[in-house]
């Protein structure tokens, strides 16, 4: 019950000022009660997360491809970190190569999220997974649920 | 040989005719003789009968005298006396009867004697009887004169058989002569008739035996010349067997020297298989690189296609060089082909390592293209689908009709140009060494499939029949990829207004060569066979279906960037397995996939 009055805390690691636009844009066309902290790469998402005070966010959208530091090595790194261990962790990225799906959800993500190029197929989707947070911090895991679609 | 028998025939008529000259010869002497004697006898005959004859009368004319002295003196020592005579006479009677038996033509005149003689000793004997009666005494005159009578007779007659008998004589003394003349010169003529035919028999036979005489020296030369020809056929195959132990030997030589041709032939295949895992380890090292090129894909897929030749043409070159060898074994001059064959062969595999350098750059070329365009390449154009589909959402009612025309344009393009890449990533990705193995049950993996594609499949109409499925031993994710290409593919190419179905079906057999040459008999496949009832294609697109690219239809009538079946036969190489397309127009369409069992 407490959840539906406390906001979602969202945390969005992107480096592309146009997707961090859209995606804030398509989040609160879902109407849904979030929190969005953004950072622009894997360095800033680490040295954020290592705060001592961090809250841990309720969902993570990771992009792949980032500067410095990609989202495959922050994944790996974040799995190690006991705290977020069980933090919800969406991959969000423009490649759906069977490679990168398949690494990160042997990585520990809990869904992968293909950045559509519809804006409104975006809303959808973001929907579907905030709405659906608790379904995707539940195991059982399966890679064939693990790409999202609608 | 004629010859020689002919002599022979002509020897013995001689022979015979002699051997009948002698034989007639010998009988007419013979009866030259008997006749000589018989001449003879008679002669002596005739002297007998006559002194008997003489004997006779004189004893008559002994007994006449002695009658007539007794008659006179009547004294009876005439009467012993004319007794006596009469016996003598009687016994000469006998005698000449004897000898007159022998000749039958005196007969007559001799029984006319012996009458005239009896009638004699008749008058002779009553003074006789006078002895005994002298007193008697009627010795008349008239028998006296009888007597007398008689006795002329008797002698007449006795003169004539005489005469006769000398006349027979004379005749008998004639032939005699004249036997005793014709008879020696007969034989002289005989005997040297027998002569000159024992001379000629013997002429004959020498000059026969000359001849065969010469026959045998023309024989003995004609041996010494066969013996001579036999000593040099000796020489001559001993000569032959020296040069064909020697050919032997140099053919020995040539297949060792063959041998090592293929060992070293061998090795260089091994040396390019060891090439291609190095090729391989340098693929998966090359992940992480990133460079930028369009046309480098295109190029890879010559650059593969033309591997692929090479390899052909090497394997035919092998082939060509394996009869060579064979050829060889008998023939030292299709060794020297062979050799340049050999030549030709490492020339190509020099080609080949070349080009697999070539392809190991490009290959690493190609994954860091996979990189790009799975994050850069999608992203400005993901960028501009985002936004124009923003611009649709917004603004789009304020748009003129032609602005909202355009627009539209720019998303098919967008899109086009979305799919494109993907598709180019799938099939890049493909390439991509690193995936594991798993033995799995085709038919999980299919139906995930098909669950997947459910909705399309629904949309369609198509329904798809799965069959008895075997495990395989696959890239799970690749083999996923395959079976959503074709059946993607299928329900693309359904036939419009007609239900399409799909059968698949699959089982574990034995490498057949007629189904393929590239199968190995020793090999177990699994045998997958995919088959549809769409639109099918040309029997003659069997192999360009394959291409990269290759679109059989308009961009209208059928979507699609002409991967899809490129990226299935890459899939299915990966699993160092093999594929084949069987279409027929307005039919549909058979993909027979072999893998490896392990």
């Amino acid at each position: 019950m407490k959840s539906y009055y406390k906001p979602l805390q969202i945390l969005l690691a992107e480096d592309d000022e146009n997707d961090r636009m859209n995606f804030n844009e398509a989040l609160a066309a879902s109407k849904m009660e979030t929190n969005i902290t953004m950072v622009n790469d894997g360095v800033e998402l680490m040295e954020y997360l290592e705060q001592e005070d961090a809250e841990v966010p309720a969902l993570l959208f990771l992009d792949l491809n980032m500067p410095r530091k990609n989202g495959m090595e922050c994944l790996l790194e974040i799995r190690q970190m006991p705290k977020y261990r069980d933090m919800v962790i969406a991959i969000y990225s423009t490649s759906s190569s069977e490679k990168d799906i398949e690494q990160t959800f042997f990585s520990g993500a809990n869904v992968y999220m293909k950045k559509p190029t519809d804006f409104a197929v975006l809303k959808e989707m973001l929907h579907k997974i905030v709405t659906s947070v608790n379904v995707y911090s539940q195991p059982p895991f399966n890679i064939a649920n693990f790409l999202l679609k609608l | 040989m004629n010859k020689v028998s002919q002599s022979f025939v002509r020897v013995r008529i001689i022979y015979v005719a002699t051997t009948l000259l002698l034989v007639i010869l010998s009988v007419y002497a013979f009866i030259q003789i008997k006749s000589l004697i018989d001449a003879a006898n008679s002669m002596i005959n005739a002297n007998k009968i006559t002194e008997t004859l003489q004997n006779i009368a004189t004893n008559i004319v002994q007994a006449e005298s002695s009658s007539r002295g007794f008659l006179l003196t009547k004294d009876s020592i005439y009467l012993l006396k004319m007794t006596i005579a009469l016996n003598k006479m009687q016994k000469q009677r006998v005698e000449l009867n004897q000898l007159i038996n022998k000749k039958t033509d005196t007969l007559s005149n001799f029984k006319a004697i012996d009458s005239a003689i009896d009638k004699k000793i008749a008058h002779l004997l009553p003074s006789s009887f006078s002895v005994t009666f002298p007193q008697n005494s009627v010795y008349s005159q008239n028998t006296l004169k009888d007597s007398i009578e008689e006795f002329d007779v008797l002698c007449e007659s006795l003169h004539l058989l005489k005469k006769k008998d000398s006349s027979v004589l004379a005749n008998n003394i004639n032939e005699y002569n004249h036997q005793s003349i014709l008879t020696p010169s007969f034989m002289i003529a005989f005997f040297l008739g027998g002569i000159l035919v024992l001379w000629a028999s013997y002429l004959k036979i020498i000059k026969t035996l000359r001849e065969e005489q010469i026959l045998q020296r023309a024989l003995l030369l004609q041996k010494e010349e066969i013996e001579k020809k036999a000593e040099e056929l000796i020489i001559i195959n001993q000569n032959l067997l020296q040069e064909s132990n020697e050919n032997k030997s140099n053919s020995d030589s040539l297949l060792i020297a063959n041998k090592e041709i293929a060992y070293e032939l061998e090795e260089k295949e091994k040396r390019a298989e060891e090439l291609v895992i190095i090729n391989q380890n340098l693929l998966q090292e090359s992940n992480e690189n990133k460079s930028n090129s369009d046309s480098l894909l295109i190029a890879n897929m010559e650059i593969a296609y033309e591997l692929n030749e090479k390899e052909k043409r090497a394997e035919e070159l092998i082939i060509i060089n394996q009869n060579l060898l064979q050829e060889s074994n008998e023939n030292k001059t299709n060794s020297d082909g062979l050799l340049i064959a050999n030549k030709e062969i490492a020339y190509e595999l020099e080609e080949k390592i070349k080009r697999a350098s070539e392809l190991i750059q490009i290959n690493k070329e190609l994954e860091l293209f996979a990189q790009i365009a799975s994050h850069d390449l999608q992203e400005p154009l993901r960028k501009i689908q985002m936004f124009s589909s923003r611009i649709k959402e917004k603004e789009f009612e304020n748009f003129s009709l032609s602005a909202k025309s355009d627009l539209e344009v720019i998303e098919d393009a967008a899109a086009r140009m979305q799919v494109l890449i993907q598709d180019l990533i799938a099939y890049a990705q493909t390439n991509n060494d690193e995936r594991t193995f798993e033995e799995i049950d085709l038919k999980v993996i299919i139906s995930e499939v098909i669950d997947s594609l459910k909705d399309n499949l629904h949309a369609k109409g198509v329904a798809v029949d799965v069959g008895e499925m075997c495990n395989a031993y696959i890239i799970p994710f690749q083999f996923r990829q395959l079976m959503t290409n074709l059946i993607s593919n299928s329900i693309k190419f359904s036939q419009a207004g007609v239900p399409n179905k799909i059968t698949i079906t699959s089982c574990i057999e034995k490498g057949d060569s007629n189904m393929h040459k590239k199968l190995e008999i020793t090999k177990n496949y699994c045998h997958i066979v995919y088959k549809d009832y769409g639109i099918g294609f040309s029997a003659k697109y069997n192999e360009k279906i394959f291409e990269v690219f290759q679109r059989l239809h308009g961009k209208e009538t059928y979507k699609g960037t002409g991967i899809g079946l490129a990226i299935v036969k890459r899939i299915v190489e990966n699993h160092k397995g093999i594929i084949t397309a069987n279409g027929k127009t307005n039919e549909g369409a058979t993909f027979d996939i072999y893998l490896p069992t392990n």
